[in-house]
């Protein structure tokens, strides 16, 4: 069965489907969400607006996930270069990468482990990003990345002793 | 050496195929020293789960979302319960209002036929058989005049004869809001079969949903991250299947 990227009823059961999945994903890599509404509208957006067709809704989901996720990592990019202009200017120091929401959170260990998913590798922080929030498995993930499935089992496993390296270093161990 | 921590976080994340999997529970239910690398993983996950963006958190967005997106993309959708838009062609509507039009106009005369004069602050002549206005026309105004001497011509009229403008001209001294509206002939529907519309949209030859899915990447930084990390890549990262070693 082909699945019409505009076509209105599998637009909205592929919206309804699919939209927590890329909202989850793209909070956990901007960490900010009216940042990842933003995203998730223009995925979707693109998605109807280029009339594709898929042969699955699976396909679309990845289609839409991939989209999502390379929006997301731009809109991280863009930030700290910006943020590294604004540092230039003032001649600060670096500051922590701390975004509005982690001020808000109450919970310091949380804080810690968002920071340190942010510090995260790009590569590695998609794949525990996607694993963790985005609830795929493998084999899922290395469609989307265009990756090998063992690749994504390595990307995961490092990212995973990483993070755990970098949650040691602040001094806070996960309960 | 007990059990690598790739094999861990495979089994974690429900990866590990059988016999493996097994293997794994089993030396984890008697090495303590595994078990407490297990559970600090399984923490991890925990803590990481915490922090989760909650349903009731998104639903928020996707319902602004979905607004913004039925607003903006898809204005013309024939499909759409809820606000469905129906279009005739200037043809149809012009024979659907002049048959309404003398629907009401026939009832209008039949009831003057029958009642003598009409309700409302004129009264419409009524012709009787032979020609002669049955009805006082005092309070008749000049407007309506014109109407009356021009059917008093035609001796016993017949309703369906008199012409649409004539009724059309009633029904306005009446009151009623008469209006014929005519919609362009290009209309961007067509006027049989499914309702489908014809987008005017400049061809665009079908292309890959992979590289459209590809165009979100900026250039340069994706491909410069590439290099460093081209080694990830190696098969040598691999670990194809998981090294167990009995416990000592």
């Amino acid at each position: 069965m082909e699945v019409k990227s505009s076509g209105y009823e599998s637009f909205r059961r592929i919206y309804r489907e699919v939209f927590p999945i890329l909202m989850r994903v793209a909070y956990h890599v901007t960490y900010n969400v009216d940042a990842s509404e933003d995203i998730c509208q223009e995925a979707f957006i693109r998605f109807y607006n280029r009339e594709l067709s898929f042969p699955s809704d699976d396909d679309a989901k990845y289609w839409l996930i991939r989209v999502t996720k390379n929006l997301s990592i731009n809109y991280v990019k863009r930030k700290g270069r910006e943020q590294a202009a604004f540092d230039r200017i003032k001649k600060m120091p670096l500051p922590s990468m701390k975004t509005g929401e982690e001020h808000v959170l109450s919970d310091e260990t949380r804080s810690i482990v968002q920071h340190a998913i942010q510090q995260l590798p790009e590569k590695l922080r998609t794949v525990l990003v996607l694993k963790e929030y985005g609830d795929l498995n493998y084999k899922e993930i290395a469609k989307i990345l265009h990756i090998t499935e063992s690749n994504v089992k390595v990307r995961a496993h490092r990212a995973r002793l990483q993070l755990m390296k970098m949650i040691d270093q602040e001094g806070i161990h996960v309960s | 050496m007990c059990l690598d921590d790739q094999v861990l976080s495979s089994y974690i994340d429900g990866e590990l195929q059988e016999p493996w999997k097994t293997q794994v529970e089993e030396h984890i239910s008697h090495c303590r020293d595994c078990k407490a690398r297990y559970e600090y993983f399984v923490s991890l996950q925990e803590t990481m789960w915490e922090s989760r963006l909650r349903n009731e958190e998104i639903t928020v967005h996707q319902e602004r979302v979905w607004k913004y997106l039925e607003k903006t993309c898809m204005p013309a959708q024939p499909y759409k319960f809820r606000h469905r838009r129906i279009t005739f062609s200037g043809p149809a509507l012009a024979a659907a209002a002049a048959a309404l039009v003398l629907l009401i106009g026939a009832n209008v005369f039949f009831l003057v036929l029958s009642g003598g004069t009409a309700p409302g602050d004129f009264s419409i002549p009524v012709l009787s058989a032979d020609g002669r206005d049955a009805a006082p026309q005092e309070e008749a105004d000049p407007a309506l005049m014109s109407v009356s001497a021009r059917t008093h011509q035609t001796a016993a009229i017949a309703p369906q004869e008199l012409t649409v403008e004539d009724l059309l001209y009633l029904l306005n001294l009446k009151g009623f809001e008469v209006e014929l509206k005519r919609t362009e002939a290009t209309a961007p529907v067509s006027t049989f079969g499914e309702p489908v519309e014809l987008r005017d949209d400049p061809f665009q030859p079908e292309q890959d949903p992979e590289s459209i899915a590809d165009d979100a990447v900026e250039e340069n930084g994706d491909d410069a991250y590439d290099d460093i990390y081209d080694d990830w890549d190696n098969d040598d990262w691999d670990v194809d299947e998981p090294d167990l070693e009995e416990d000592k």
